[in-house]
């Protein structure tokens, strides 16, 4: 097992080793940098007239004079010390900048898979028991038209209808302007309801997405010779599908659960522009607009690391919950 | 069913959306020469500006300015003209009287859908009717072109990996993994940057590049799959080649399972192109699209409501009827299902 | 002991499917009491398996039971509610089914799995149940009971799996136990051993048994009664000795004529049709009619056809097999003497490397085949038999270059095969030499039109997108043998030649049956003329009565076409009808080497005796030997009592 995850861990870096070269390769052959970035959004007149010799000396410190191999090597070297650089267009490193950001989008993501899992797994046992059924039918349809709606535009509707038209939740942000004049009570009221339709995004989608899964694999998994078998010794409905069942499509359900890690902290870029929520995707964002390499590598590190991982930590799990895989 | 004739429907409004809604006549007869000007939208949605100008170049010596229906008349009194079903255009507002009794498009707050403007005008006031017809075209040729180049070297790569295994699998599989992890916004960011004009097609290309992974991850397993059963190694002891095993043996029979992946693709396809051009990333405007009306909504969402909610629903029923395309033809090829029919 | 403990009365179960309706089970009544065995007996789609689980109520969705009664200790299970039978299942009426593999849940231990049935039906404490399920264990014959309850299923063989099922199903002392093929996917030692076991147990705790199964050889092992299936409907019952002395029904006759014997003396197989004839009256019902065989057709098909075939008589006395006059059938020949053998192979190895570690170094080698050496002389068939992961399936794709051999020299003809199969790898053979690689693989290519091979599965070796015409035409097409309609021709007149007709060229394989389609597997292999054919299990797919009619064509077109065979199987009697020589496998090697009649009569090694005692024997002596055993087994339980 050991052994395995050692192997799986190595191979994981050279693909970092190319996703990371090929990135930093693709930004920095982008024409623009953070200095033509600034320049042009400088915005005070003073700013725009960096001299010719203030802009060859931040292209120096910012290491920009290099040929991109190098830069690349450079900041390579730095990743191998634990070190991320700084940030060229925001102040402090880049690893306190997502540091900060993480926390805003982890509220969203753990909530949301969390209300999501204890949704999904009765709703998909729910469907495979009364599998044909008028009910099961019609929450089969409605969890399809919410998996097929664009979180974009149901983001939209929402503000639209709870904002603009019944006016109780605020259109975005995290907290109001007069927060800091609130009780402690206020403030968790105040933070709920800003969450709320943001988490109600997150989580839609998720939720219609993992209860047909379950279903699907339910389904398949209670036409094997075992559940017979059960039958066969007298195991009664309700014990055959949450414990002979449910156990075994646990299964590919883990796979899932690794899969999600990497979006659990990445945030979703949309929805935090929808909701001018200040999460890693936001963060993301600003950092490609503003040609910000390092915020940008930080992140894009990070991603990938979380993608490997969370495959890694798929296949590990699927070892757990499924005594037939061994991994040596 | 209901989906499919509703996508039939979608192709026959985006085939057909400069002679529904559009400012230039569909065949007009002008100094003795018929012409098609309406064939300029085609042009303008494919990113071919330079076409597009050709083809009213004699209207445009002319003086006509694009405005069509009183110049006809004006410059010929002889000629004649069949027009389109609405009088509006989607790359600009309407003025007074253009057309006969029809007044300036309104714009802004005042721009509330009205007996002219059906869905309503955007802040400058060009018609949100205009923009959604003629986007159908975008959001139908973002589908399949992109889904036709990400199934191309999703199965090509998958195939590659899946037959022969060994070190080629290794390569293929580190590939998709990169793949995997790139995000899609930097590498159409830096394509937008190394090319001056982006045009629809670099995001076709973009969104296929990058949206093949899933495609050549199921091929590859059904090949290793496949590759495994009697009639391919019956074949091979008759003496088959390896082409012939790839393509004759091996992919015919995996190609029910891929098409699975490759039509709920085009539902992704069109929800990826919506969400570039929603985040301002995608075709630069005034070029219509769906995801470029919403985010134009998102600003003015206190107010100007018609351009969240007619784009938004075009945007969820497409991808819903995609997806319900996509979910019979799982339904048809799962062997669980094929078996008891 | 005379009580009837199961009487089903005009049982009638449809499938009701969008073809319309399967009449799988229709109008059966038959009963049998406490403490007997009653055998049910019948080719696939003979509702026999249908009949066991409608007595469970475990049938599909799709199933319907349209009419009968099926009384069990005064109630009818049919109107049974679900909560009621529920409490049956498991209690009273324990289950066996066929694939011990996929029967048991992957992810929870045996052990719990045994414990569950006896928590469901018994007033005990876990403890208590978990002991039981230890004594059951033992009492099923698995080795070291403590630790193996604790197994998972896949850590277990198919073996030790089935016997856990037995353990499951008689852990609540049920009064009757269905067996559903029990040992249908389990070797013939490993299916001796469980019969034994079942034997023992039904004795020891004088419970019923219904037992299901297609092979005629366990019923006679183990049933007192049997009753006989053909489409659904019963068409004879009897005690066992009569049902095999003295069969009234021509599809029993038929049935117990067609199977292959260890010591059958036939050249061909009778068939089925030889004593039957389906025949579809005005209304659309299907009638049997009865056809008259007589002594000279009989005798016909004992001695007509090709007589063996032996190796020289040198190699024969190397062997430990020495050619002894009057030993042999009376037209066996010999190859002459210096005669060179069509393949040779010599010393051939197939090992498959086990990765391990941090780079996936190989750590060992799984030796599939592990030296084995033979000669297959021109028109001889040799049978190559043994039980499963012996090394022949490998053997038999290592000699045609499916697989590439490890080393090992295999002259077809005088040609090294395996020097003309490229490295798997272009790195295997570096620098690499592109050209030389691309003109050994094109000579190899070339040379498979002269060697072809049947496979097992008639389902998974026809390209289910082709159809029968461009499969039997692609070879043709690849070795580039005459035009377009050339090859439909010789499609057309080989279909013919293996029993199907021209018109069935332009359909697909899912429409035939498992029979036919090895037909036209047959027919594949036969288009570009092969000299030497390799039968991979190519009849253990098929019913018996189906696999007689393959296994006759297979004779027959041996005689015309003067074919050399490697016949591959694990069931010893259909390798002895089939083959002049036979080898035995075991664990990558041959342990015997020797003419067919002499390996059945005077085996020489361990292995071979045990594997003919394991298969199973329905002459009468044998039938009446076990009955009499059963008596005293049971009497000795009474007096005990």
């Amino acid at each position: 097992m050991l052994v395995y995850i050692i192997r799986r861990l190595l191979i994981s870096v050279l693909t970092l080793v190319l996703i990371t070269a090929f990135v930093y390769g693709l930004i920095r052959s982008m024409p623009g940098s953070p200095l033509t970035a600034m320049i042009a959004g400088g915005g005070d007149s003073s700013d725009k007239s960096i001299s010719t010799q203030q802009y060859e000396r931040m292209k120096e410190q910012f290491g920009l004079n290099k040929h991109w191999t190098l830069g690349y090597l450079d900041w390579l070297n730095g990743v191998r010390k634990g070190d991320l650089q700084n940030a060229l267009t925001q102040p402090g490193t880049v690893a306190k900048l997502i540091g900060d950001r993480m926390a805003a989008t982890l509220l969203l993501s753990v909530t949301s898979l969390i209300l999501a899992y204890l949704l999904s797994i009765p709703l998909g046992l729910y469907s495979t028991a009364r599998n044909g059924t008028i009910p099961e039918r019609s929450t089969s349809l409605i969890l399809y038209m919410l998996y097929s709606f664009p979180v974009f535009v149901a983001a939209l509707y929402l503000q639209i209808l709870f904002h603009v038209n019944l006016e109780w939740l605020p259109l975005y942000g995290v907290t109001s302007s007069n927060y800091a004049e609130l009780s402690v009570l206020g403030k968790a009221w105040d933070l709920f309801l800003h969450c709320l339709l943001p988490v109600t995004c997150f989580t839609y989608t998720s939720l219609a997405y993992y209860t047909r899964f379950i279903k699907a694999n339910m389904l398949e998994v209670v036409q094997q010779d075992y559940i017979r078998t059960a039958k066969a010794k007298g195991v009664g409905p309700f014990k055959i599908l949450t414990v002979h069942a449910f156990r075994n499509s646990l299964i590919p359900f883990v796979t899932l659960i690794g899969l999600t890690l990497p979006s659990l902290f990445s945030g979703a870029i949309i929805i935090e522009k929808i909701f001018s929520w200040p999460g890693m995707g936001a963060l993301f964002l600003e950092a490609i607009s503003q040609r910000d390499y390092p915020l940008e590598m930080g992140l894009v590190l990070m991603f990938s690391v979380l993608t490997l991982m969370g495959q890694l930590l798929a296949d590990v799990l699927y070892g757990v919950v499924d005594p037939r895989i061994t991994y040596s | 069913m209901a989906a499919l004739s509703f996508v039939v429907f979608l192709s026959l409004v985006a085939l057909t959306a400069p002679m529904i809604v559009g400012t230039r006549p569909i065949v007009c007869k002008y100094k003795g020469e018929i012409y098609f000007p309406a064939t300029y939208y085609y042009w303008r949605i494919l990113g071919l500006n330079t076409q597009a100008y050709k083809t009213e170049a004699v209207f445009t010596n002319d003086k006509f300015r694009g405005v069509y229906p009183g110049n006809l008349k004006k410059n010929d009194p002889d000629s004649w003209a069949i027009w389109p079903l609405v009088y509006q255009d989607p790359y600009r507002p309407i003025e007074a009287d253009e057309w006969p009794g029809q007044p300036e498009s309104p714009s802004g707050i005042e721009g509330a859908p009205n007996k002219y403007n059906l869905l309503g005008t955007n802040d400058d006031g060009v018609d949100v009717f205009a923009q959604m017809v003629h986007a159908t075209q975008i959001s139908l040729l973002v589908g399949f072109v992109s889904m036709g180049i990400a199934a191309l070297i999703g199965v090509i790569v998958g195939a590659l990996a899946g037959f022969y295994g060994g070190w080629i699998d290794v390569i293929l599989s580190r590939v998709i993994e990169v793949v995997m992890c790139l995000p899609t916004l930097i590498l159409i960011l830096a394509v937008r940057s190394i090319l001056d004009d982006i045009t629809i097609w670099h995001l076709m290309v973009l969104i296929g590049a990058t949206g093949w992974t899933g495609i050549a991850r199921l091929t590859r397993a059904e090949f290793m799959k496949i590759r495994e059963i009697e009639y391919v190694s019956a074949a091979r002891s008759l003496g088959a080649g390896q082409m012939r095993l790839m393509f004759v043996h091996i992919l015919r029979n995996a190609l029910a399972p891929i098409l699975v992946p490759i039509s709920f693709g085009i539902a992704s396809a069109i929800l990826t192109e919506g969400a570039l051009s929603f985040l301002g990333f995608g075709a630069p405007p005034p070029n219509p699209s769906w995801g470029t009306l919403l985010s134009e909504g998102r600003t003015r969402i206190q107010t100007m409501w018609w351009l969240v909610v007619y784009p938004g629903m075009a945007i969820f029923s497409t991808v819903l009827a995609y997806n319900l395309i996509g979910e019979g033809v799982q339904e048809a090829t799962d062997p669980r299902t094929r078996e008891t029919s | 002991m005379t009580d009837t403990l199961v009487q089903i009365d005009h049982l009638k179960t449809y499938f009701h499917t969008e073809d319309g309706v399967v009449k799988a089970v229709d109008d059966v009544s038959l009963h049998f009491d406490a403490g007997t065995t009653m055998g049910i007996v019948g080719e696939s789609g003979s509702g026999k398996s249908v009949t066991s689980l409608t007595i469970m109520q475990l049938l599909a969705k799709s199933a319907h039971i349209e009419s009968g009664s099926i009384s069990f200790l005064g109630r009818d299970l049919v109107k049974l509610p679900e909560t009621e039978m529920r409490k049956i299942r498991g209690k009273d009426i324990g289950m066996i089914f066929q694939e011990p593999m996929t029967s048991l849940n992957p992810v929870f231990t045996v052990g719990a799995q045994v414990t569950e049935a006896i928590l469901l039906h018994q007033k005990v404490t876990k403890a208590e149940a978990k002991q039981r399920t230890i004594e059951l264990f033992d009492e099923v014959g698995i080795p070291d009971p403590e630790t193996r309850v604790n197994s998972y299923p896949h850590q277990m063989s198919g073996g030790q799996k089935q016997r856990v099922m037995i353990a499951m199903a008689l852990s609540c002392n049920p009064k009757l136990l269905i067996a559903d093929e029990p040992t249908t996917a389990l070797d013939v030692t490993i299916q001796a051993q469980i019969l034994d076991i079942l034997r023992k147990l039904r004795d020891e705790r004088g419970m019923a048994v219904l037992f299901i199964t297609h092979d005629l050889g366990v019923i006679a092992d183990i049933a007192d009664h049997v009753t006989v299936m053909y489409r659904g409907k019963i068409v004879e019952q009897g005690d066992v000795v009569s049902i095999f002395e003295n069969p009234q029904h021509p599809y029993t006759k038929g049935l117990l004529a067609c199977r292959p014997r260890l010591d059958t003396q036939y050249k061909l197989l009778p068939t089925v049709d030889d004593f039957m004839e389906v025949a579809t009256d005005d209304k659309g019902e299907a009638k049997i009619i009865e056809k008259f065989v007589d002594e000279k057709r009989l005798n016909e098909l004992m001695t007509t056809g090709r007589g063996r075939l032996l190796h020289p008589k040198a190699e024969l006395a190397a062997m430990g097999h020495p050619w002894e006059e009057g030993h042999h059938a009376g037209d066996a020949k010999m190859v002459a003497d210096g005669e060179k053998p069509l393949l040779e192979v010599r010393d051939l190895h197939v090992h498959f490397p086990i990765r391990k570690g941090l780079f996936r170094g190989v750590a060992g080698h799984v030796k599939a085949v592990d030296g084995v050496s033979f000669n297959v002389y021109r028109g001889q068939t040799l049978g190559l038999v043994g039980e499963s992961g012996c090394g022949k399936t490998t053997t038999g794709r290592a000699i045609i270059q499916l697989i590439r051999p490890t080393s090992g020299e295999m002259l077809f003809d005088g040609i090294d095969l395996a020097k003309l199969n490229p490295a798997a790898s272009v790195f295997d053979s570096w620098p690499p030499t592109m050209l030389d690689r691309w003109s050994k693989s094109k000579q190899l290519r070339r040379l498979r039109r002269r060697f072809q091979i049947i496979f097992q599965d008639p389902y998974g070796s026809l390209n289910p997108r082709m159809t029968v015409q461009a499969a039997i035409c692609e070879p043709m097409v690849i070795q580039g043998i005459g035009k377009a309609k050339e090859r439909r021709d010789r499609a057309a007149a080989l279909l013919e030649e293996v029993g199907l007709n021209a018109s069935h060229l332009r359909r697909y394989p899912h429409e035939f049956s498992g029979g036919q389609r090895q037909r036209i597997c047959i027919a594949r292999a036969l288009t570009v003329e092969p000299e030497f054919l390799i039968c991979d299990e190519s009849v253990s797919a098929l019913d018996v009565s189906v696999q007689a009619q393959v296994l006759n064509l297979l004779k027959d077109l041996q005689l015309r076409r003067g074919l050399t065979y490697l016949f591959i199987s694990h069931d010893l009697s259909v390798v002895k009808f089939m083959s002049d020589m036979i080898a035995v496998m075991n664990q990558g090697k041959i342990v015997e080497f020797g003419p067919a009649d002499n390996i059945y009569a005077n085996p020489q090694q361990e292995y071979t005796k045990r594997l003919i005692s394991a298969t199973p024997q329905d002459d009468l002596d044998h039938i009446r030997r076990r009955q009499a055993e059963r008596k005293t087994a049971l009497a000795a339980r009474l007096s005990a009592v």
